[in-house]
């Protein structure tokens, strides 16, 4: 598996990394290695999102093509209050 | 370029109506990286109420609208606190004369210095003069 060196690491930053692995109780390159994984999940997720939200997108527009425009409805509730 | 969305923004994405292409043409552009994307927390309220509304009026079943619900959770949005916000929303919204909800986008365009995007002319208006930046959705390319 590849490996990684990170230069100049701003101190603070540093500090925050070392206080959220010992928080984990992890080691810090676990901590890496699991913010790296968790950025990789978020991306594939967003994806996914995005191909199921066309789809539904898609068939409200089929079965319900008569939606009320969006700024209307905010504008209802946040001029309620 | 951070763009701040506003909940009129969302709900062209999630459902087909007039600019929803430049709506999905901006989640796609964040999504390949070419542009940042947050929010205040406010949004995610705000994109629950609007789908309620098209689920009260009959115009989406309620399960397609937990699921798109759902689907826009999973989008993961950068979101902030309002808790910081709140105090520029209100003196926004008194001087320029719109809601403290429109008040909490507003601010943190300021804020942080990006641009805040929305769907709706008449808080485009109301911001000029503002020092808020803000684009139309429709004059997105």
């Amino acid at each position: 598996m590849p490996n990684l060196t990170v230069r100049n690491i701003p101190r603070k930053e540093y500090a925050a990394l070392r206080k959220d692995a010992e928080r984990s109780g992890r080691s810090l390159n676990s901590e890496l290695l699991a913010m790296i994984h968790e950025r990789s999940e978020t991306r594939r997720r967003r994806r996914a999102a995005i191909r199921q939200i066309d789809r539904l997108r898609e068939q409200i527009a089929r079965q319900f093509p008569d939606q009320p425009d969006s700024v209307v409805l905010i504008r209802e509730d946040r001029e309620s209050h | 370029m951070t763009f701040i969305l506003d909940a009129s923004v969302v709900g062209k994405y999630l459902v087909s109506e007039a600019d929803s292409d430049k709506a999905r043409a901006l989640i796609l552009d964040w999504e390949r990286g070419k542009t940042d994307v947050k929010a205040p927390e406010i949004l995610v309220a705000e994109v629950a109420s609007l789908l309620r509304k098209r689920v009260l009026r009959r115009l989406i079943p309620p399960l397609w609208a937990m699921e798109l619900f759902q689907r826009f959770e999973d989008l993961r949005v950068p979101l902030e606190r309002i808790e910081g916000l709140a105090g520029a929303a209100l003196a926004l919204s008194l001087k320029y004369h719109h809601s403290v909800y429109d008040g909490l986008y507003a601010a943190m365009a300021f804020r942080t210095g990006a641009e805040l995007i929305t769907a709706d002319e008449k808080l485009c208006t109301a911001l000029q003069g503002s020092g808020v930046l803000v684009r139309l959705l429709s004059d997105w390319n």
